[in-house]
């Protein structure tokens, strides 16, 4: 389909209001775009200097204190920065160009709450309203809302993908081997039901795809990351699948005993990047390389070590852009520094970047958005932000 | 297919019918006898009050600032909030005036507030439902949303505890300001709703009235005062009159607050957004216009009588005779199965399956509280997880369980009752057919 078409397309299905039912069979049919997308926010607050780390800064060690890596510990991306011992699975993603590590960026609202910051960064808001829909969902309306074309897995419906258009859920439960006629005789009793026909269906259609390692039992602890990224490729890289997905971890908020090298923070990370390269062995050759991974979180963790050998609440963070269309192979940072004056408020990384302006030029490419879509429909009142371009291509 | 309107009482207004109930009941007279203020009480040993609370807080927090003490803390507001849960869920599967908690659940969740995002509620969200919702769901209006207002769950939640007077004499000295949060929110979700007819102007003017609006020896300089749910605090509170929806309120500290909230409460918009809402929670998602301006009429007429505006409830035909299909929320399909099945008690496995349908008492992930629509609900892999909790309840029950037989003529009607039937029969044993029953799309439904 040329690009006019699908903008034709996009229009009238527009016009003909959104669905409210899930795709028959869930064949995520008439997703007008073969390109992926898979959010993964890391609750808690994700330690971005324990993860991206610039050891080359000559402030690091000072300001660090405690929590310092050795750098014979860490794997070298440029002069300025090393990769987490934990993250060492993505060097040869980095080397080749699939990984683009973002440094000192923020969501453009300063609190230090998990909870409000959380909320804007899945509003895409730049002030916390409670009640306001999430940029994910508001992205499927622009694409179109197309039915069940987005998916959340491993957890209650984030707000980033709550809003107008219904999207798919999907987690690991006990395991329902064996019952599987129980299950077939409910969904003859759902297929008479005009309403829940199509959710039920879908729901056992996506039980079937993910049915991988141990039949979709929960994993609990680590484990969680390499099931639950195995279960989105799955999702995502089926011909007639989700585009656009969201998961998520907890357990980032590291204010004790953070660890250095296999400490608790770097096995979490590990576990993480063990995920990720879960993710890119579910997909097809062509489909990776149309897909882009952001891992984000909510802010950054303050410079210097705390009193329990972990870090509190801070501002600029850190994030990943991972996936086959990634222009990566170098960091993306406008390195403010940590010495004591470069600090924000004495005591957090200085924020260059709003997280914004990533998304927004992830997205704009990754989906061919119009700025007027961008601006003011999947992150309102942002005109005045400029969009990052070379991201993805 | 006959609606039957017995079953329409038990299921729709109720919590879901109980074998046995349906016969000889009479729909209206049977919901009307709910609507009295003992129907709505929940008392327990173990249910403590907000000041008793708060003094075990006070005691808590008396032992130090050091890391196991505020672990400490923590974990007493985990317990809490876990028995508070579990005795909310036991009520709900074993009372006898399910309408009455089905109000105080949907007044509860309109006034919401939740532990995501705040650990203080953890300690107070169970104690706020009996003392600001339970007291006044069939009073009037106006003493809920005051109740609320003066009440820490709801102070802390939307922040009402952080906001001052940027000229009251605590504003002056040490530059902390307003904080619109709960002023907002009081507007758009607790009484005119969002296009109601106010604006930002509106939102901070009433910002500066509650301001001085605090729970009671929270705040540094008062460490040593008694504990409080609420206090005034006037050196918080900016001075002045102020314009609020076109009016003048003048200078009057705690008083302009109290004006303020009830001229909130008696504007026409909050009758309608008030009627809307429990329109689309007892009858359709998409609220029939003529169904909420009978029962908004009835809310302005009688100045916010709650018990008046519950009985108009009964007149909405639509709501016994209709076509119309409300989709049980996934607390209520589990309150709905444990009924059926003549369940006394639930325990922790009954909260793990609310987390996994991702219902959680008191814990909305926004102040706007849990979605009232269907298409917020069923999604495929809540839909999986039904079947799953089915399953699970019907395992739990064992000799005691009705036959399916019963359930199947005093719980539900079915859409489709030869396929059900037929369905049934084929299971091989009869907690099957129980988990088959209860997980059938009949079920989820009321």
């Amino acid at each position: 389909m040329t690009l006019l078409n699908r903008r034709n397309f996009l229009g009238s299905a527009c016009a003909g209001g959104l669905a409210t039912t899930f795709a028959p069979s869930l064949s995520f049919a008439n997703v007008a775009t073969d390109r992926r997308f898979v959010f993964v926010l890391l609750r808690g607050a994700m330690d971005g200097l324990h993860a991206i780390v610039p050891a080359g800064d000559p402030s690091y060690r000072g300001a660090r204190g405690r929590l310092a890596y050795d750098p014979a510990d860490l794997m070298a991306l440029d002069g300025l920065f090393g990769l987490a011992p934990g993250l060492s699975p993505l060097l040869p993603s980095y080397r080749s160009g699939e990984l683009l590590p973002v440094q000192g960026l923020a969501i453009p609202y300063r609190t230090r709450s998990h909870f409000d910051a959380q909320s804007i960064l899945e509003t895409g808001l730049d002030k916390p309203v409670g009640s306001a829909t999430g940029w994910l969902n508001r992205t499927l309306e622009v694409l179109g809302g197309q039915t069940a074309s987005g998916i959340a897995v491993g957890g209650p419906l984030p707000k980033s993908m709550q809003g107008r258009v219904p999207v798919a859920t999907w987690s690991p439960a006990a395991a329902r081997d064996g019952d599987d006629g129980f299950y077939d005789d409910l969904a003859q009793l759902y297929n008479m039901d005009p309403t829940l026909a199509d959710p039920f269906t879908a729901a056992l259609t996506l039980q079937e795809q993910a049915m991988v390692m141990g039949g979709g039992t929960t994993k609990r602890g680590l484990a969680q990351f390499e099931q639950l990224f195995t279960a989105t490729g799955r999702f995502l890289n089926a011909p007639d699948g989700a585009r656009i997905a969201s998961l998520e971890f907890s357990g980032w908020d590291t204010h004790a005993g953070q660890g250095l090298k296999d400490g608790t923070l770097d096995r979490r990370l590990n576990a993480l990047a063990q995920g990720l390269l879960a993710l890119k062995q579910t997909f097809s050759a062509d489909a990776w390389s149309k897909t882009v991974v952001v891992v984000a979180t909510e802010f950054g963790r303050t410079v210097a070590t705390n009193g329990s050998g972990g870090t509190d609440h801070g501002t600029g963070g850190a994030a990943l852009l991972y996936g086959g269309a990634v222009r990566g192979g170098r960091v993306l940072a406008d390195w403010p520094g940590l010495a004591a004056g470069q600090q924000f408020e004495g005591r957090d990384l200085r924020p260059t970047l709003d997280t914004r302006q990533v998304l927004k030029g992830v997205l704009a490419s990754q989906f061919d958005l119009r700025a007027a879509e961008l601006d003011r429909l999947v992150f309102p009142d942002s005109q005045g932000l400029r969009t990052l371009d070379g991201l993805v291509g | 297919m006959n609606i039957d309107p017995t079953l329409r009482a038990l299921n729709r207004f109720g919590l879901g019918a109980r074998p046995g109930e349906r016969e000889g009941l009479d729909p209206q007279r049977w919901l009307a006898r709910q609507i009295t203020p003992a129907a709505a009480t929940l008392t327990g040993p173990r249910l403590l009050s907000t000041q008793a609370i708060l003094d075990n807080l006070a005691a808590l927090r008396a032992q130090g600032q050091s890391q196991e003490s505020r672990k400490a803390v923590r974990q007493a507001g985990r317990e809490i909030y876990q028995q508070e849960m579990i005795a909310g869920l036991n009520h709900a599967i074993t009372t006898q005036a399910p309408f009455a908690e089905r109000l105080v659940r949907f007044w509860s969740n309109h006034f919401a507030i939740s532990v995501q995002g705040e650990q203080m509620v953890t300690f107070f969200a169970g104690a706020y439902e009996r003392e600001v919702i339970r007291a006044h769901v069939f009073g009037r209006f106006e003493d809920m949303v005051l109740a609320s207002a003066q009440h820490p769950a709801m102070l802390i939640y939307l922040d009402q505890t952080r906001s001052i007077g940027p000229n009251s004499r605590a504003g002056r000295n040490n530059g902390r300001g307003l904080n619109e949060n709960y002023a907002r929110e009081l507007l758009e979700l607790h009484t005119l709703g969002v296009k109601g007819g106010y604006d930002q102007d509106d939102v901070r003017e009433l910002a500066l009235i509650l301001t001085g609006w605090t729970v009671g020896g929270l705040n540094r300089g008062a460490r040593s005062a008694k504990p409080l749910p609420y206090a005034f605090a006037e050196r918080q509170h900016e001075p002045g009159a102020r314009r609020l929806l076109g009016q003048t309120i003048p200078a009057g500290g705690e008083d302009q607050g109290r004006r303020a909230i009830s001229m909130l409460c008696r504007h026409p918009s909050t009758a309608r957004f008030v009627a809307t809402k429990l329109v689309r929670h007892f009858v359709d998602d998409e609220p029939h216009p003529l169904d909420v301006d009978a029962i908004a009429a009835v809310f302005q007429q009688t100045g916010g009588n709650l018990a008046a505006v519950s009985l108009a409830l009964l007149s909405l035909d639509d709501a016994f005779y209709g076509p119309g299909r409300k989709f049980r929320l996934p607390q209520d399909f589990m309150i709905a199965a444990a009924r059926a099945l003549g369940l006394r008690k639930l325990d922790r496995a009954a909260v793990r399956a609310a987390w996994d349908m991702r219902h959680i008492p008191w814990s909305p992930s926004s102040p706007a509280g849990f979605s009232d629509r269907m298409v917020d609900w069923a999604d495929p892999d809540s839909l999986l997880r039904r079947a799953d909790l089915a399953k699970a309840i019907a395992k739990q029950t064992k000799a005691s369980a009705p036959a399916v037989q019963t359930l199947l003529r005093d719980t539900i009607q079915p859409s489709n009752p030869e396929a059900l039937t037929q369905l049934l029969r084929r299971q091989p044993d009869a907690e099957s057919q129980l988990a088959m029953l209860l997980a059938s799309p009949d079920f989820q439904w009321r």
